[in-house]
């Protein structure tokens, strides 16, 4: 019985360990995992992290300079472009500006366009834009503002364009939009060779002194979402060249007897801002404005944290419902991804929460990363 | 076309102009809080500030006169209203001198703020310190009335360290650089 027993034990531990093999004395690396549009970038310092929010996992990271504050995806080209700026001697000595471009596949520089040493160092996702699945636009002050042109399949520098007071590089059309300090915003359209064809702005539709646009957009269905720091919503296409802003909406809307979908009576929340890093994200499938929020201060915290995040319907342009983090945690970035069927993203407390639009029920929490957040899809 | 209008439009050609050094001014109100909405929003170049419409030290008093409460290692200083970044102060500088070995960028961003001690409001040059890596202490962020990146002279958004041979960022200054002109009318 003994021996049996005995036999018994080796047979198992055996099979236990039967899927392990010796490692190799050298080791080797893996390829990135396939992608799809549940995957995001996670801007860290000088680092970013390609992220599976279906799993949870980092499948890959981009070596990026202390200098870029963006990535800008290209997937159906096979890449992920950054700018940065170097210095010889790491923070001193001689700067040099480029756009790289990624291998997806592997995460390594297979690209690397010299620009002029102009690229703003910090930011938002909208320093650099994708524009015409050609060229890449990064955006620079000196403190006079312009942007650079790229061309892709030529891997050379095409010009730098003037852009007096505007911020953002947002494709539209056949160029792309900014935000601008006169109240609208400017379309810059360009030919095949990356050149400047065409320029207009929009109706004045904010005021900067009085309640300004982020230099923040996000996508939309149709064009791009702005929001002001007082928390009115608006919506820019280019069509032929020609700029429309939707009316626009407000997320403190003034007191009415109208109620959330919930019955709830709707107040105008006026002790309510919002602010953040990336403030707000919208999924127009799913027909949902997320927005990170905080309560007091005057329009100058437009950065500062949130405590809540606010999920409206861009339907009924009312609140769903309020996520409220613990009390010591707070939340920089909100992002959704742009598939039919989105995850909602928050950068909290160095951790990425993924979260379910709809209800904003948690599904999971990624602990020690954060940051900002990128789709590496459908942006 | 009205004043405000005027003065952006003047705003809008002037900053483009490629000329890093030399003055912007525009005049604005800026602000639920009054105060702010008194002197406007310049790129400060540090060569030809006798032009903006405050009162220079030559014309009020010396920077030395002006009663000066509080710590500048602290977020709560009366001239970090409208700051944003690490205070030099705790990075072997002072609230208007650069740390060894870092250099001052000579264009910076602007706020107006009250100081207790006299009561009075003044023109606070906010200009970064640069060519080293960041210092990471004594960090604040008050940004009273700051606006967003496409209107630069009020926006703390943006590395400052334009007319620096890095921008690498290290730390940032608090410069007075003049007193309300209606202040001193009142006197």
């Amino acid at each position: 019985m003994a021996m049996r027993l005995l036999t018994a034990i080796l047979v198992l531990t055996s099979a236990a360990t039967a899927s392990a093999q010796w490692d190799t004395v050298l080791g080797d690396a893996l390829d990135m995992p396939e992608t799809g549009p549940h995957w995001v970038s996670v801007r860290g310092r000088g680092i970013a992290y390609l992220l599976n929010a279906d799993t949870g996992k980092v499948g890959g990271t981009l070596d990026i300079s202390n200098f870029t504050p963006a990535v800008r995806p290209a997937m159906t080209r096979d890449r992920i472009y950054a700018y940065g700026s170097f210095y010889s001697r790491g923070t001193y000595g001689d700067r040099t500006d480029v756009v790289i471009g990624f291998d997806t596949a592997t995460t390594l520089p297979v690209e690397e366009v010299e620009i002029p040493p102009k690229a703003a160092g910090i930011g938002n996702p909208g320093m650099i834009g994708l524009i015409n699945e050609q060229f890449i636009g990064v955006w620079n002050i000196t403190p006079a503002i312009s942007v650079s042109i790229v061309d892709l399949d030529s891997s050379e520098f095409v010009t730098e364009i003037s852009t007096p007071n505007c911020a953002g590089i947002y494709p539209a059309d056949r160029g792309f939009i900014s935000s601008c300090a006169d109240g609208t915003v400017q379309y810059v359209g360009l030919n095949e060779n990356g050149e400047e064809t065409s320029r207009s702005s929009s109706e004045v539709f904010f005021d900067l002194f009085e309640d300004p646009v982020l230099d923040y957009a996000v996508p939309s269905d149709d064009g791009w979402v702005f929001m002001t720091m007082n928390g009115r919503v608006h919506e820019a296409a280019v069509e032929n060249g020609q700029i429309s802003i939707s009316d626009g909406w407000s997320i403190n809307p003034p007191d009415t007897d109208a109620t959330d979908r919930n019955g709830m009576p709707l107040s105008s929340d006026d002790d309510w801002r919002l602010g953040g890093n990336q403030v707000y994200a919208v999924n127009s499938k799913a027909e949902v404005l997320a927005v990170v929020m905080h309560q007091g201060g005057g329009q100058e915290s437009f950065e500062d944290s949130g405590t809540e995040v606010w999920v409206f319907s861009t339907r009924s342009q009312r609140r769903g419902y309020r996520i409220t983090l613990d009390d010591d945690e707070t939340v920089t970035s909100v992002q959704m991804t742009q598939d039919e069927n989105p995850l909602l993203l928050l950068a909290v407390s160095g951790t990425i929460q993924v979260r379910e639009p709809v209800t904003g029920r948690l599904i999971r929490t990624i602990e020690d990363l954060s940051g900002t957040i990128q789709n590496l899809y459908g942006d | 076309m009205n004043k405000r209008e005027q003065l952006i439009d003047q705003l809008l050609k002037d900053l483009d102009a490629a000329t890093n050094g030399a003055v912007r001014f525009i005049s604005s109100r800026t602000s639920r809080r009054s105060f702010l909405g008194k002197f406007g929003t310049f790129l400060a170049g540090m060569g030809a500030l006798p032009i903006l419409p405050v009162v220079r030290d030559a014309h009020a008093q010396s920077s030395d006169d002006i009663p000066d409460m509080g710590n500048p290692d602290s977020c709560e200083y009366w001239r970090y209203c409208a700051f944003s970044g690490q205070a030099c102060s705790c990075c072997g500088g002072t609230v208007t001198q650069c740390p060894p070995g870092s250099e001052t960028a000579t264009v910076a961003w602007v706020g107006t703020c009250h100081n207790p001690g006299d009561g009075r409001d003044y023109l606070i040059s906010y200009n970064d310190c640069c060519g080293k890596s960041a210092c990471g202490r004594c960090g604040c962020h008050r940004s009273e009335g700051d606006r967003p990146v496409y209107y630069p002279g009020k926006s703390n958004s943006i590395l400052w360290c334009f007319g620096s041979t890095s921008h690498a960022y290290h730390c940032t200054l608090a410069r007075i650089m003049g007193v309300e002109e209606s202040n001193v009318a009142g006197q």
